[in-house]
């Protein structure tokens, strides 16, 4: 995890780090602070340093506290990952003039253009107009924040296509949505019963089953 | 009949949105209900044309403007909500084709009237699907068309070939289509994909008369002649996906079968039966109605119960047919193909019932109530999550099967929530008579009408080519705007557009 | 009801009336229902016209020029009124059609015609419908007193009736 975002820091060991270590946490946390943040002056990271202590947890807080980080409170992972994209954009902003010639190699396309029939195809994903209306469907449906809008849509169309019902409105109410996988669930039972029914007719015209017909009884056809 | 000037006559009509008339109370005598009927803009001209041309002096034709026959409805005793028009209602005996009208159970006042359910009890229309595609279809059509044509028998005068003795039709009528399914014509799948399962309950073959019997016997298992049909359709247009999806319709061009037919003679017979009973009764219990035509018993009488079970035999009788025509279907198609009918994946996508009465729950002024519900011209329409609908389409509401008329297009729609409280549960059931005018049938060129359906690409295997002519598409209301009426209210939902490759009738 | 009479037939049997009917006209079919479909005959007498409109309904039903004469079967009708009279007359000849012997008549010979106690019995001469032999026409499904007319006292002795038939 973070390899990409570690290997653009610089990090002399991107590989091999493992964000379930509580100690190598830690140490990447100062690390940070150490190399590229540098919100801090020397002497007052000293809550940081002490990664052995029990109130590194406290000081951590209070760091994530002053640099105004929006999920203080969320899933460790995810702080630190708000805490390496600082770093990254901190070390973009203070190099601007290095990284902003770089191109992002394209790779080599192994068909010729193929003219699509589908519309999608056709779309500018990076038009403000696209990336607008990807947020208002994503409000309706309450899928969360994600940088790419693409990523978005087809998590949108997931969710549509595996909604209870196809004019689902998305205000999932906190009656609405229980209700609908109630139904689900009974309407599901109640394929097996009809299943199991439609198997004990079949197996009753086994024995019963005797269709005949005698063309000579009514003249078909000309 | 009350007889009043155009102009004074509209003054009961009010518009309420562009799909939607409203018929008030007073249009015709002793109103109980008012009366509503659906409409766009072709039908609602010529609905309050034939009204126009009814009040012209000296038109008697015997006949009531369709307008008229909804409110003489909304008169009966016991009716609840309102008296219904689909978009292709027209004038018919007592009650129009395409009227619904609801009679409260718990009323001992309430009413059945064999008007209401029209004289080809249960007549329907069932729908089987394929796995072919229109181009597996299209290089043999002629060869399949005849194959049909050969195993289905049709036309007047034509004869089962599914042999059946007294016994058995005895067996059928109270047991329709577990009849069917006992001996082995069709499929456990195919009865779970039928109104009522194929079957009503309450049948009872001793209500029925023998002359009805013996008319039945002969017929059953044939197609009928003049006005039904089956029909080799191809999809031509998705308009809901999901709800396709959940009929097996997954692509353009995939080929189904129609079949439309109903209780033959038999059915008719049972009708006319009731009809001299319930004169009888209406007499006895002093039922005061505005037509002769709408001759009714009450529910809980001797004539309305006999007529119930008897035209609940009539029903079974007609899903037995349609049965029997399923596996003549399936023959025809496995002996083209060289495949069995389970390789072709050739399933009931439903069945439907244009002409029945029902008894059902519906909510009326917020409570839950018993109703008697007559369907003339009229499909149920049953919105998704209704415990009578199959397990399959409980998500997408009931599919409703409309065949257009000869050469046109048919539809399948589904039902919706605003159709169970606006209609009880119904719409449209295809297209609809236009005007009513006098034509000699020795004038029109029925050859010419066979020409057009070639040029269309569409064979056809007709008993009575003669009779081809008083059917052209051109005499009807147009099925596309009766369906996009229906859609446009509200009242069901369109999902699938069939197109017809190949046509055997009467 | 009926009552076969076979061998029954002698020359003047096979002597065709002429047609005294038409068809009015027709209001379009509809899958679903019943269509009404008006018969108008008439004759010299009564009776004729009732024979008239027996035949323009098998008229109808099939091409007579196709039909032979080969047995012969005896119909009797009962009723209350003289409308009542036309329609169970024609209401039994439908049923001879639909069931055993399914009789096509090409010709309809009426040899009692009672209009005080309403009563009809009539010969009916034709074969058994056979597809093949018949060309297929429409399918009466039922008579009706829609619109049902009698004219029974005519100023120039022509007796009218006018029947509305469900096909």
């Amino acid at each position: 995890m973070f390899k990409l975002k570690l290997k653009a820091l610089g990090h002399p060991n991107p590989e091999n780090f493992n964000c379930e270590d509580e100690k190598e946490y830690r140490s990447i946390v100062l690390w940070l602070e150490d190399q590229k943040i540098r919100h801090y002056k020397i002497e007052e990271r000293e809550g940081l340093r002490n990664i052995d202590s029990d109130s590194w947890k406290e000081a951590y807080d209070t760091y994530q506290k002053d640099l105004v980080s929006p999920i203080n409170s969320g899933d460790p992972n995810e702080q630190l990952n708000w805490l390496l994209s600082y770093a990254v954009r901190l070390e973009y902003g203070d190099n601007v003039t290095k990284y902003k010639d770089v191109k992002v190699e394209q790779p080599k396309q192994a068909t010729p253009n193929v003219v699509s029939s589908n519309p999608l195809d056709n779309l500018d994903f990076t038009s403000s107009a696209f990336i607008a209306g990807v947020d208002r469907v994503c409000a309706l449906t309450g899928v969360g924040p994600h940088p790419d809008p693409k990523f978005r849509l087809s998590a949108v169309a997931k969710i549509l296509k595996t909604a209870p019902h196809p004019d689902h409105k998305g205000d999932a109410s906190i009656v609405q949505q229980p209700n609908d996988v109630l139904k689900l669930l009974f309407i599901q039972d109640l394929r097996e019963l009809q299943t199991k029914i439609n198997e004990a007719l079949v197996a009753v015209q086994t024995v019963t089953a005797d269709p005949r017909t005698d063309t000579t009884l009514g003249r078909v056809g000309r | 009949m009350v007889v009043r000037q155009y102009n004074e006559e509209l003054k009961y009509l009010e518009k309420v949105n562009p799909h939607c008339w409203k018929i008030k109370k007073g249009f015709q005598p002793n109103m109980n209900v008012e009366g509503v009927f659906y409409v766009n803009n072709t039908l609602e001209r010529l609905m309050l044309e034939e009204l126009k041309n009814s009040c012209r002096p000296g038109m008697t034709g015997g006949f009531l403007p369709g307008v008229k026959q909804i409110a003489n409805v909304a008169a009966l005793p016991g009716i609840v909500g309102r008296s219904v028009g689909l978009p292709d209602i027209h004038s018919g005996y007592g009650f129009a084709i395409g009227n619904m009208a609801a009679f409260d159970m718990s009323n001992p006042k309430s009413i059945v009237s064999p008007g209401g359910v029209g004289f080809d009890i249960n007549c329907g229309v069932r729908l089987l699907r394929t796995n072919l595609h229109e181009k597996d279809v299209q290089p043999i059509k002629e060869q399949l068309a005849q194959s049909l044509f050969d195993h289905i028998p049709v036309g007047v005068g034509s004869k089962g070939i599914i042999p059946m003795n007294a016994r058995d039709m005895e067996e059928a009528l109270e047991m329709g289509m577990d009849w069917s399914l006992r001996e082995g014509y069709v499929w456990a799948e195919d009865k779970e994909h039928c109104e009522e399962y194929g079957r009503m309950l309450n049948a009872d073959p001793s209500k029925v008369s023998l002359r009805a019997k013996k008319r039945g016997l002969p017929q059953l298992g044939t197609l009928g002649a003049g006005n039904h049909y089956a029909e080799i359709q191809v999809v031509d247009e998705i308009y809901d996906k999901f709800g396709a999806g959940k009929m097996g319709l997954e692509r353009i061009g995939q080929v189904c079968v129609m079949i439309h037919s109903g209780s033959r003679g038999f059915g008719h017979q049972v009708a006319t039966d009731a009809l001299v009973q319930m004169e009888k009764a209406m007499k006895r219990d002093q039922i005061e109605v505005n037509d002769r035509q709408l001759a009714c018993a009450r529910i809980n009488s001797v004539e309305g119960q006999d007529y119930l079970k008897a035209m609940a035999a009539a029903a079974n009788f007609a899903w037995v047919n349609r049965s029997s025509m399923t596996f003549l279907t399936r023959q025809a198609f496995a002996k083209q193909f060289k495949m069995s009918p389970d390789d072709l994946d050739m399933h009931v996508i439903y069945d439907v019932s244009h002409n029945i009465a029902k008894m059902e729950e519906h909510i009326v002024d917020g409570k839950i109530k018993t109703l008697l519900v007559h369907r003339k011209g009229s499909t149920r329409a049953f919105p998704p999550h209704h415990p009578l609908i199959p397990v399959d389409y409980q998500l997408t509401g009931q599919p409703v099967l409309i065949g257009g008329s000869m050469g046109t297009c048919s539809y399948v729609l589904t039902g919706t929530l605003q159709g169970m409280t606006e209609t009880f549960g119904s719409t449209c059931h295809g297209a609809g008579r236009a005007l009513s005018r006098a034509k000699s049938r020795r004038n029109i060129d029925y050859k010419e009408v066979l020409e057009k359906l070639e040029s269309l690409g569409i064979s056809i295997r007709v008993a009575s080519p003669k009779l081809v002519m008083e059917e052209a598409p051109e005499s009807y209301k147009n099925v596309t705007d009766v369906v996009d009426t229906c859609h446009a209210a509200g009242i069901s939902k369109k999902t699938v557009k069939l197109r017809p490759i190949a046509v055997i009738k009467g | 009801m009926m009552d076969e009479e076979l061998g029954g037939l002698n020359e003047d049997d096979f002597v065709i009336p002429p047609v005294k009917y038409e068809f009015l006209y027709v209001i379009f079919l509809n899958p679903c229902a019943t269509n009404p479909f008006r018969l108008h005959a008439w004759g010299d007498t009564l009776q004729e016209a009732f024979e008239q409109c027996g035949m323009a309904m098998f008229g109808y039903m099939t091409e007579m020029d196709y039909v032979q004469i080969k047995e012969v079967h005896t119909i009797e009708a009962n009723a209350d009124d003289l409308m009542g009279l036309l329609y169970h007359f024609l209401d039994e000849l439908l049923f001879l059609f639909s069931v055993e012997p399914f009789l096509i008549c090409k010709k309809l010979v009426i040899t009692e015609f009672n209009t005080e106690e309403f009563r009809i019995v009539c010969k009916c001469f034709g074969e058994e419908f056979q597809i093949g032999k018949h060309p297929q026409g429409t399918e009466v499904k039922a008579i009706t007193y829609s619109a049902m007319q009698i004219i029974d006292q005519p100023k120039n002795n022509k007796y009218e009736v006018f029947v509305i038939i469900d096909i």
